[in-house]
């Protein structure tokens, strides 16, 4: 039995000249015709993805491996790279006892613990609560969710009028409940500063969370929640034994894309204070602006950023695992 | 059947993304052919002007346009605070603006250093033999014996401003001397006002508070070897100079939120009579006419330069912008028209005629000033020195000052941590 196949041209229904060596109208074996379909198949996906491997490549996978080139060398980012000096590890060595790199990685670690809790945290306690028979609750959870359409800088400018010491909402409110004591510049002292920009970050992350919860939660097979409450579960060992542990693969990747987050901290904290009052609110990613752009040190910014990049690299190992996995498992 | 159709379905998919794949080619083509070649006869000029002062600059460039109907001028107006790093950006990128307008000297010998500046040693030399300029304002913008820079601003900085109602009503005058001023600052402590107001948040009020109480209780001498760190940043007499303003800060002559607000909020709560005296550049004068039109400046408020201890000479330090030309920029010639222009009299007479503004330009004459700009101007041709300020130390230097200067106005009893963490910077920054 021969099949007659006939192959269309790209853009109209003239038929082509020859497709694949095969000339259309001409009688293809069986074996022809699978082979045909079966190359095409081959290569479709690479076409596909072609694109976005263009773009990936070009704008991060070429950059970064130029910064780690230029991480080893002198050089003020503006002149011709043939005048850059070659140094070898010495921007690596004068990291480690940068007081200033110190402080900033210190700052990134307390982002790293507040910014993954407290968005997690209240994500979580919101999706739970949603979960619950209320009225509006998809209007609740648009409201909730809407800061996370807000860029970093427009919220950082928000917030910059919510601390404001003057004219601010949050001084107001304390001088509302007799709380006057309190009131302060946020933003102007070291010691709330860091905290005050945490939780603009955290207004702002914590309907994201919410909905990967909300999603994950709305995973759970019911049939699993019904069996437990007919043996006598109460409201809590139902969320400790049934509804966290179902979460896990949620809480990861929510927990994952946090502490990525609060790793690459810049745009907010460049937006409120840039690093100020005197360091108190910077982080390496500001750090490594400062080197590279004002301070012309290409090569040490360079070195900066391939620290960076390992540390965010090493913390999305898990995510990246996670989110490949294709089974459910129940 | 179903198999032809999935095909045929996929080679539409496919001829829709190479469409657009070209499009987008296309697009990013046009993007980069646009930069890289700009039109002949248009000259892009950035600065870090913004609010009146930028008003003022834009004058001076229709007036130019006017004159010069072939060339048109790209204004890139950027925020101070990210100036140096687009114009870094930019250079690197290869997409320079032609012309650039910066007001710290230190970062010109930066960009000079690195080969990116051309020389304008030909077009002094008709400024100077015009008489717009004399010698010495030559040698102010002079790196390795080249003029690689044109001046268009200068402005007094070390000026104490107040409203003279509130002076009136306290019956105090200006001071002439350094006892005079502690005195008078004690006096207005007395009285129940807040003496003084800084916007610590924005870092240079910091630094600008430093360096003229610097220049007026050591003088000029410990001032300059400072900047090029011929002593030390712990120092005897930069330490004498901090216990100063620590003297001050403890006195509660400044007001408790140091570094909450900025320069602007500073000023606008100056002029709500939240404190009564604002360290300041000449610039204050034009913001004050633009934001209270009714003020008349030098009838209704004006300033005394902060005096210098009895003992150590008065010098005027000031700030001046300077304008320069990029080596790979696209229109030199025109550029160049550009700047003579803008550093000639008919240019610079536009701004000084609105206030807040002091014209280098020597054709320039002060009857064309407010009281207050005449004042300013008047002191800075009286002054021994004219110094360029602490924009003279390299960038990462100067960055640093900020900070710790930031951080000893916050607790001031951190002084010698401040005082050696700076030493600790300059020997790290001078030693490279």
């Amino acid at each position: 039995m021969r099949l007659k196949v006939k192959l269309k041209g790209y853009m109209g229904n003239k038929p082509k000249k020859k497709i694949n060596g095969i000339k259309s109208g001409k009688a293809l074996s069986p074996y022809h015709f699978f082979h045909v379909i079966k190359i095409r198949k081959k290569i479709t996906p690479y076409i596909f993805i072609f694109p976005a491997t263009l773009i990936f490549m070009t704008f991060v996978i070429i950059p970064t491996v130029q910064a780690f080139r230029i991480s080893l060398f002198q050089w003020n980012g503006i002149s011709p790279f043939q005048t850059a000096q070659y140094v070898g590890l010495s921007n690596y060595q004068e990291l480690i006892s940068d007081r200033l790199f110190i402080n900033a990685a210190k700052n990134n670690v307390i982002w790293l613990v507040m910014f993954t809790l407290l968005p997690v945290l209240l994500g979580l306690g919101i999706a739970l609560l949603l979960e619950l028979d209320i009225k509006v609750k998809n209007l609740l959870k648009s409201i909730i969710f809407l800061p996370t359409a807000i860029s970093l800088v427009v919220a950082g400018v928000i917030w910059s009028f919510v601390y404001d010491p003057d004219f601010g909402v949050l001084n107001a409110i304390l001088k509302s409940m007799e709380l006057e004591f309190l009131a302060r510049g946020w933003l102007g002292r070291s010691e709330t500063a860091l905290f005050a920009i945490i939780i603009a970050a955290t207004w702002i992350s914590t309907g994201m969370c919410m909905v990967i919860l909300s999603a994950g939660l709305k995973g759970i097979p019911p049939e699993i929640m019904e069996a437990a409450r007919a043996d006598g579960a109460n409201y809590w060992q139902l969320l400790r034994h049934i509804t966290l542990p179902l979460l896990t693969r949620p809480l990861v990747i929510v927990v994952a894309l946090m502490i990525i987050n609060s790793l690459k901290s810049f745009d907010i904290v460049y937006a409120m204070t840039r690093g100020g009052p005197f360091y108190s609110t910077d982080v390496i990613a500001l750090f490594m602006y400062r080197q590279a752009f004002p301070f012309l040190r290409a090569g040490y910014g360079s070195a900066v950023a391939v620290i960076l990049f390992i540390i965010i690299l090493l913390t999305a190992l898990p995510y990246i695992r996670r989110i490949t996995e294709r089974t459910a498992e129940y | 059947m179903e198999m032809l159709r999935k095909v045929k379905r996929m080679k539409m998919w496919h001829a829709a993304t190479t469409v657009l794949l070209i499009i987008t080619f296309m697009l990013l083509a046009s993007t980069l052919a646009y930069t890289a070649a700009a039109p002949k006869g248009k000259v892009s000029i950035a600065y870090a002007w913004g609010g009146v002062e930028a008003e003022s600059f834009n004058l001076m460039l229709d007036k130019f346009e006017e004159e010069y109907p072939g060339i048109k001028i790209e204004r890139m107006e950027i925020p101070g605070g990210e100036f140096r790093d687009f114009i870094s950006a930019k250079i690197a990128a290869g997409i320079p603006p032609d012309v650039v307008i910066h007001v710290l000297p230190g970062w010109l010998e930066e960009i000079v250093g690195i080969g990116e500046v051309l020389p304008l040693d030909d077009l002094w030399d008709d400024w100077v033999a015009k008489g717009w300029y004399t010698e010495e304002w030559r040698n102010m913008i002079t790196v390795n014996d080249h003029q690689y820079g044109a001046w268009i601003k200068a402005s007094g900085r070390g000026l104490m401003w107040y409203t003279t109602a509130e002076f009136r009503e306290l019956g105090v005058e200006e001071p002439k001397t350094w006892s005079e001023f502690t005195d008078l600052l004690e006096r207005l402590k007395e009285e129940g006002k807040q003496p003084l107001l800084i916007g610590g948040k924005d870092g240079w009020p910091c630094k600008d508070w430093f360096e003229t109480v610097l220049l007026r209780t050591q003088g000029p001498e410990v001032h300059a070897k400072l900047v090029r760190h011929e002593i030390a940043w712990n120092d005897p007499a930069v330490r004498e100079t901090l216990e100063v303003i620590k003297d001050w800060i403890e006195k509660g002559y400044f007001q408790k939120e140091k570094l909450a607000y900025g320069f602007y909020e500073a000023f606008l709560k100056r002029t709500r009579g939240e404190a009564v005296l604002q360290h300041s550049g000449g610039w204050i004068n034009g913001m004050t006419q633009a934001e209270f039109p009714m003020m008349l400046p030098g009838v209704d408020f004006t300033f005394f330069p902060m005096p210098a201890k009895e003992d150590i000479p008065f010098v005027e330090s000031s700030s001046l912008d300077y304008m320069i030309i990029l080596k790979n920029a696209k229109n030199i010639e025109e550029a160049k028209t550009v700047v003579s222009f803008l550093t000639g009299p008919d240019a610079q007479v536009i701004w000084a005629e609105r206030g807040g503004y002091i014209a280098p330009n020597a054709k320039v004459l002060l009857t064309v000033y407010d009281l207050n700009s005449r004042k300013e101007a008047g002191l800075m041709k009286a002054a021994d020195i004219i110094l360029f300020n602490t924009g003279l130390i390299p960038t990462e230097m100067e960055y640093a000052l900020t900070s710790e200067l930031q951080r000893f106005w916050d607790n001031p009893a951190l002084l010698d941590e401040v005082l050696n963490a700076l030493e600790s910077e300059a020997q790290r920054i001078y030693g490279k």
